[in-house]
């Protein structure tokens, strides 16, 4: 239904660099005071039940942003959460890592890095 | 509620005893479809695909136990379950994986 515009390479670079300049990214939909998705909300939930630094990337406002984060990530859906330049996961990813404990160490290791 | 009538007889037609959820037939991607995919594609043994939408048929839960995430991390077992629903991720707009599980570690969770 929709176009997919395709990842251009200029948008690959500015992503790479973003990702890499931050240490927990978060491309959801809305922003993280607003959230427009309930999965989404999830990850600002528990990113700051964590006290995480993180920054949001809100891929509605940007129809080559939304398809090309998921060219660039190899995964359909947002949200799409990035540490320490890594992709890591989606939503479900972030509820059982964050249940097991594995988030928080993960996220530990990643700012004290 | 004559078209819901009309429509449920069709599913009833084609997909009697194939499918245990409500769904609504309209060219998009139904519980059937993303079970058959997870079923075929992964090899899966188990499949249960919960439609969560609310009859638009566009949500889903799926939990899926295959030999196919045997050492396999999450995040790749996620990739598997993803790229097996590529065709049918194109018309979902949620897809919630609730569990991936090795046949192993279900037998484990049963306790047997």
């Amino acid at each position: 239904v929709q176009a997919q515009p395709g990842l251009s390479p200029e948008l690959k670079d500015a992503l790479e660099k973003f990702i890499n300049s931050h240490k927990v990214v978060l491309f959801m939909k809305g922003t993280k005071q607003f959230p427009q998705c309930g999965f989404s909300n999830t990850c600002v939930q528990i990113l700051n039940t964590l006290n995480a630094p993180y920054e949001t990337v809100n891929i509605l406002e940007d129809e080559r942003l939304r398809s090309g984060m998921k060219e660039f990530s190899q995964w359909p859906t947002f949200p799409q959460v990035y540490i320490d330049g890594e992709f890591y996961g989606g939503c479900d990813i972030m509820i059982e890592a964050y249940t097991n404990g594995e988030l928080v160490e993960t996220l530990e290791a990643a700012v004290n890095s | 509620m004559a078209l819901r009538a009309t429509t449920l007889s069709l599913q009833k037609v084609l997909f009697s005893g194939s499918f245990a959820g409500p769904l609504v037939i309209r060219g998009m991607a139904t519980a059937a479809d993303v079970e058959k995919a997870l079923k075929e594609r992964l090899k899966a043994s188990e499949v249960t695909v919960i439609d969560t939408s609310g009859g638009c048929g566009a949500s889903f839960d799926v939990a899926v136990i295959s030999e196919a995430f045997e050492g396999k991390r999450l995040l790749e077992r996620h990739r598997l379950i993803n790229n097996a629903l590529a065709e049918e991720m194109k018309q979902i707009h949620a897809l919630s994986i609730r569990q991936c599980w090795t046949p192993e570690q279900q037998k484990k969770a049963q306790g047997t």
